[in-house]
């Protein structure tokens, strides 16, 4: 089976032309460092021949800089027919891999996309006369929504017929940079015409949010408008619909079932949990049919829904390159580059992606201290939920004060792993998108793959977190270990014995340990300081993996010696600080 | 002369004469602009024992090539990216002489002899935004400092 290699610069489209060709779902984004390793599909030609399809992150060059222009480089060679992906809006620069293309001589394809985006900004590209400067086929397309795509296919389909024929490829001699760009300008001459136009109003937005003043003023506004809307949304979603739903479809139908087993008090105790003042209490009965599925549908996913959402349209817009401009000062302080800002808020998400994203930086160092700053101090999604359920009932200043520590844990640890780790911190180069409309459909498509993908991983996890906790919990399994951790959980850290217990099951799963706390009856001082104490101890499971496959084991184990200094140190600190502001 | 003292002169020496630069002067580095003293002070004391190993410093005849045909405007280059006014354009005239870092900026766009408008340089010594050939590029501020260009 022939291979096909899907190459270019990034941003460009691959994935989202990938997603159309295969229809394997990627994630499409706009920014650069979307794709940090590639992806592997089939397809079908027409004339019925069965083809692989690989997406590749994007490169400038073959000569790679990072990790994921590496993986780029290297499968060039591996592929059959390569398919260089143009953004036909900047033609001159992604030219510049097209020569490096033509000069290893491989069996090319080249397209041109997003020829809807160059029409809009005034720029026409004589497609046939492209092709026959380069003396490779050339196919406009728009792969969002399918423009062109059929035709690539065909194209495809020729392009492997002339490879099994046995028929050559154009290969030009090796250009230096100088020359390549000379030709470049040559073919670009002949080509491409530009109309004048005015500038457009989301111009304007990109040169004021990277303004110094006015680009800080919009980060502030831009992030208080998110923390808003996730608030908004998902507590109107909790209040408004699924609260509502359990309380008066649900919970008739769970009493049902606890009333019959009350001959078997195991399982009734497995199942459905324990009477609170003689009534099931979705919160804290901590039974896997009432605890389990309302945490998971009922806490977790609306908020889970209203982060995904935002970030989606802040990924689509082009706006996070913008806001790691803006602060990349700050994050230089913290042994990172802006780029870095990107793994950090995907972080916030889902620590995974966040651990994978940051494959985009140049150094192991920046690599290291990311991922440990996300392990720590960045806390998932499904934490930041529990949080607002467990803390937000007290108003909005718990939640924010967690956050606010959270915040200087990690200002403080990326401080001390900068002065511990003197290295060579590369300069910021990177590209910045132009704003770009987000289209409802994709992301209404990133939504529902979060969600489908958070059902999937997180329902055996949180029903089985809750099994097992039951289990130890029905036989006192725990207490022996509550013992033996006493002076540091009670006597450091100011919270009960059992509360171990939590901060244990957190490595399954986050939310089901934020829920366990519910049930200990923690004053708010308590409570702020094992939300802090979740976050900063032990990554889920998941994360765990994921760090471990992308640090090694000797990175894994240092970064979990610093995980467990820090979590005692500011464990303590928490129990302080909080006693003495509530 | 104490040992202390002894050692500075012996850094110095190796600075100027033992590695890759040979050593000028003092009267001629004086009669030279400012700007084009602090490049010299950085490029002979910055690069460590050994450099000139460095397989991205062996991209010799590139450099040469560059450097021959880009004097006129490098000798007219007053400004740096990080100096230069916003809003304004200016032409590449020399770009850091670091082979890694060179090509990332060629394969970005950014080349001797392009034409860039400096978008917004942030506070602190943060990173400067350019726009070259219609696209956006952020640069740190340590890096928008060696990209010397010159008023069109």
């Amino acid at each position: 089976m022939k291979k096909l290699v899907l190459i270019g610069n990034p941003n460009v489209g691959k994935s989202a032309l990938f997603t159309r060709i295969t229809g394997i779902h990627t994630t499409i984004s706009n920014y650069a460092g979307t794709t940090v390793t590639f992806k592997h599909g089939h397809a079908l030609l027409p004339g019925g021949e069965k083809v692989g399809i690989v997406d590749t992150p994007g490169t400038y060059s073959l000569e790679h800089a990072n990790e994921a222009e590496r993986v780029a480089a290297e499968l060039v060679d591996e592929g059959d027919l390569i398919v260089n992906v143009l953004d036909a809006t900047n033609l001159e620069r992604n030219l510049f891999l097209t020569m490096q293309l033509l000069e290893r001589g491989k069996p090319l394809v080249v397209v041109l996309n997003m020829f809807d985006d160059a029409e809009h900004k005034g720029i026409s590209i004589d497609a046939e006369g492209l092709a026959a400067l380069l003396r490779v086929r050339v196919i406009p397309t728009v792969a969002v929504s399918s423009d062109g795509v059929a035709k690539l296919m065909h194209t495809l389909a020729d392009s492997a017929k002339r490879l099994d024929a046995g028929e050559g490829f154009p290969r030009i001699r090796p250009h230096a940079p100088k020359e390549k760009w000379a030709d470049t300008g040559e073919i670009l001459a002949r080509v491409q015409t530009l109309r004048h136009r005015r500038h457009t109003f989301l111009e304007r937005l990109q040169d004021v949010s990277v303004h110094p003043v006015y680009g800080l003023v919009f980060a502030v506004a831009v992030m208080a408008a998110v923390f808003a809307f996730i608030r908004t949304v998902g507590e109107g979603l909790i209040n408004g619909v699924l609260d509502p739903a359990f309380t008066h479809l649900y919970l008739p139908l769970m009493e049902k079932l606890s009333s019959k087993l009350e001959a078997a008090p195991f399982l009734q105790h497995l199942l459905v949990g324990a009477p609170i003042g003689g009534k099931i209490d979705f919160e804290q009965s901590m039974g896997m049919l009432t605890t389990g599925f309302y945490v998971e549908l009922a806490v977790v996913l609306p908020y889970l829904l209203a982060f995904y959402l935002a970030l989606s349209l802040l990924e689509d817009i082009g706006y996070l390159p913008r806001l790691g401009v803006v602060l990349d000062s700050f994050m230089h302080r913290l042994g990172l580059h802006g780029f870095s800002v990107i793994p950090i808020l995907l972080g916030f998400g889902c620590n995974v992606p966040g651990i994978l994203a940051t494959r985009s930086l140049e150094t192991r160092q920046q690599r290291f201290v990311a991922s440990t700053l996300i392990t720590i101090g960045i806390p998932c999604v499904s934490l930041q939920a529990m949080i607002f359920k467990l803390a937000g009932q007290h108003g909005i200043w718990p939640v924010a004060a967690v956050y606010l520590f959270l915040a200087a844990v990690i200002v403080i640890l990326g401080h001390c792993l900068k002065w511990g780790m003197r290295g060579f911190l590369p300069e910021l180069i990177l590209e910045i998108p132009p704003y770009r409309r987000p289209r409802a459909r994709l992301v209404a498509h990133k939504l529902y793959h979060n969600a489908k993908g958070f059902l999937l991983e997180a329902t055996p996890l949180i029903l089985g977190g809750i099994l097992l906790m039951n289990v130890l919990d029905y036989f006192h399994a725990f207490e022996s270990v509550s013992r033996v951790l006493a002076p540091v959980v009670h006597g450091l850290w100011g919270l009960p014995e059992n509360a171990i217990l939590p901060i244990i099951m957190g490595f399954l799963r986050k939310d089901v340990a934020a829920g366990m706390l519910a049930p200990l009856g923690l004053s708010l001082p308590q409570l702020m300081t094992a939300c802090v104490l979740l976050s900063l101890t032990f990554p889920c499971v998941a994360t765990f993996i994921v760090l471990f496959n992308e640090l090694g084991w000797k990175d894994t184990l240092k970064s979990v010696a610093i995980m467990l200094l820090t979590a005692t140190v500011f464990g303590a600190a928490a129990h302080l600080l909080f006693q003495h502001i509530v | 002369m104490t040992n202390a003292a002894g050692e500075i002169r012996k850094r110095s020496g190796r600075g100027n004469g033992a590695g890759c630069f040979p050593a000028e002067p003092q009267s001629a580095r004086r009669k030279r602009p400012l700007n084009t003293q602090l490049a010299t002070c950085n490029t002979q004391r910055f690069p460590p024992p050994g450099w000139h190993f460095r397989k991205e410093m062996l991209d010799l005849p590139n450099m040469k090539e560059n450097a021959e045909n880009k004097t006129e405007d490098a000798a007219d280059a007053d400004f740096t990216l990080a100096t230069c006014k916003l809003r304004t354009d200016y032409r590449v005239a020399a770009l850091p002489p670091d082979g890694a870092t060179r090509r990332r900026l060629h394969c970005l766009g950014l080349s001797e002899g392009r034409v860039v408008r400096k978008i917004s340089g942030q506070f602190f010594k943060g990173p400067v935004v350019v726009r070259v050939n219609g696209t956006d590029l952020a640069l740190g501020h340590a890096m928008a400092g060696h990209i010397r260009v010159a008023p069109v």
